[in-house]
């Protein structure tokens, strides 16, 4: 499904990522973890297409993407969300999911102008996806207040909502429980296994590691911009590589 | 829904009908600065879109108006073409020149985006005056032809006010209509997060130069009107940047996030000098100073609106919290409220 090729990406003198491969299948569900500053922000905004690499490439379904715009990568069903959520906030809750719906993306300047009966047929049909999409994370009651009213974790639903509208086939989720609590986070959990329960492949980066053990099938870890491992949760619980790399050596800890 | 359309439509083209009577037999000031006014709502109503909506603040509107003004001039006397034929003509010209300055200047953003337009404002304002052999360069241009639809001359103030504001109201309408659209939303939610925007597919720059391309069209087009169906003459000051402020003050007062907003505050900033003319000519005050102390007071009015009331008079984010409507909604779907 998805394939990076050995990516490597630099700020000035600072090498971000070096050299990553990694690969995610159709219909897995697959973590990245690392410490603070370890590049995996820096690697979804490379496959999303907001940042180039210098070296390597990325392929979605065989096909190249590593200089395509961000949008265009969207409209090829790779789709992603923000650490920081970045809803619409001047729009209301259900009109953020109804930009997202691909089929309103057939209304352009000269439609909105003058609408055809097909037109009317269209926003009929996104307004009732749209709403389906709330429904489904739960916001039915909040659809028509403004997005930014809403509390953060409301807000993070909704960009999941937003970002299922375009009806993904790679999903790649950004912290999807920073700032959350332990209740929203297990309803998160709960939505994310529901989406992934339909076919919907999950490119999640994670730092509660017992949400990542309940969910991912595989767990890929990097650290100070390389791969360093990837395994079964299992195996990367028991990995001395990982416990090194979040909490450093033990010479250096007795120090 | 349908039934505020139509009151709101009822209200609308019932008072442009009446205005002019009230205007001429009750508070007797003249039908021409209604007229005025008639223009500026087609640039804010214009500009709020590419303002308010896809928040790309332009500081340049008055050069297409410019434009299409002398274009629509340039081609009646010099060529000796119908203004049925001009006005097109220089609305054209208008669109067209929206594209070569949109395509780069919309690569730029926030600020150095307001900065670039205004630049080209003031150098289609210089351009105006500069082109003596073309533009009539400080007099400009007069003795512009009035319109004629077959045997009909469309001369009288009352006539123009008519074409006027009937071309005003369809501009409102075109312009709500798009508002309310997808295409409304996108604007939006460009203005709201350029990033999050590309993220669901939408292809920014595309957006922000069709829209550009739209709103500066509107202007060039008004500018056109204003050439043949206001005073017979047009010159360069009446382009200047000043008008850009202006328009944007507009906006500004009647609330960035509505069109209807926009119309609100191109009737109070257009009648508003008429009102402060009116208690000049009380304290016996000549006609120039009246126009600097005008100035003056849209900078203020902009800036105490920029601080306590940013969203303006209309702003549509109230409209939208309405908990009646949610319900409605909701019912309709068949989905109970958890």
């Amino acid at each position: 499904m998805l394939q990076v090729k050995s990516v490597s990406c630099q700020f000035g003198g600072l090498k971000v990522l070096n050299r990553v491969t990694l690969e995610v299948n159709q219909g897995e569900l697959v973590g990245l973890m690392g410490p603070n500053g370890a590049g995996k922000t820096t690697l979804f905004n490379i496959i999303s297409g907001f940042l180039t690499p210098v070296e390597g490439e990325i392929y979605l379904k065989g096909e190249r993407i590593t200089y395509l715009p961000p949008h265009l990568i969207t409209r090829k069903g790779l789709v992603r969300t923000f650490q920081n959520v970045r809803i619409f906030k001047h729009l209301s809750v259900i009109e953020n999911v109804e930009v997202a719906i691909p089929q309103s993306h057939e209304i352009g300047l000269l439609r909105g102008l003058f609408p055809t009966p097909k037109t009317k047929t269209i926003r009929q049909l996104v307004k009732e996806k749209a709403l389906e999409y709330v429904h489904l994370v739960g916001l039915s009651q909040v659809a028509l207040r403004n997005a930014d009213s809403l509390t953060f974790g409301q807000q993070r639903l909704l960009g999941i909502a937003r970002a299922i509208a375009l009806a993904p086939e790679i999903l790649l989720l950004d912290e999807p429980s920073a700032g959350l609590n332990r209740k929203e986070t297990e309803a998160l959990s709960e939505i994310i296994k529901k989406i992934h329960s339909k076919g919907v492949t999950i490119f999640i980066i994670e730092h509660d590691i017992s949400m990542l053990m309940d969910l991912a099938q595989r767990i890929i870890v990097l650290d100070r911009g390389k791969k360093i491992t990837e395994g079964s949760p299992e195996k990367i619980k028991e990995e001395k590589t990982v416990i090194e790399a979040y909490f450093g050596e033990r010479r250096k800890c007795l120090v | 829904m349908k039934k505020s359309f139509i009151l709101r439509w009822t209200f609308f083209i019932g008072s442009v009908i009446v205005l002019p009577f009230i205007f001429e037999h009750i508070l007797s000031i003249s039908v021409e600065s209604l007229l005025q006014t008639g223009f500026f709502i087609m640039l804010s109503v214009s500009l709020v879109l590419l303002v308010g909506f896809a928040g790309q603040i332009s500081l340049g509107h008055a050069a297409f108006f410019g434009v299409g003004a002398y274009t629509a001039a340039i081609v009646a006397t010099k060529l000796g073409l119908s203004p049925l034929l001009s006005i097109p003509v220089g609305t054209m010209v208008g669109a067209l020149i929206g594209l070569f300055v949109g395509y780069p200047v919309l690569k730029l953003k926030s600020f150095y985006l307001s900065l670039a337009t205004l630049v080209i404002g003031i150098a289609v304002y210089e351009f105006f005056k500069a082109a003596d052999p073309l533009t009539g360069g400080e007099i400009g241009i007069y003795d512009l032809p009035n319109i004629r639809l077959g045997n009909l001359e469309i001369a009288s103030p009352l006539a123009r006010y008519y074409t006027v504001w009937t071309c005003a109201l369809f501009i409102i309408f075109l312009c709500d209509r798009l508002s309310h659209s997808p295409f409304g939303q996108r604007l939006r939610a460009i203005h709201s997060d350029e990033q999050a925007a590309e993220c669901v597919g939408i292809d920014v720059f595309k957006t922000k130069l069709k829209i550009f391309i739209f709103s500066v069209t509107i202007a060039a087009f008004a500018g056109a009107l204003f050439a043949h169906c206001s005073y017979g003459s047009i010159e360069p000051g009446e382009f200047s940047v000043t008008l850009s402020i202006k328009v944007i003050t507009m906006v500004v007062v009647g609330g960035m996030y509505s069109v209807y907003g926009a119309v609100t505050g191109a009737v109070i900033i257009g009648l508003l000098p008429e009102i402060i003319r009116n208690l000049g000519s009380f304290a016996a005050m000549d006609l120039t100073q009246i126009t600097h102390i005008q100035d003056a007071l849209f900078g203020v009015i902009l800036v105490i609106f920029i601080i306590f009331s940013p969203e303006g008079i209309l702003s549509q984010r109230k409209e939208r919290t309405d908990v009646t409507g949610k319900k409605c909604l909701l019912s309709i779907r068949g989905i109970e409220s958890p």
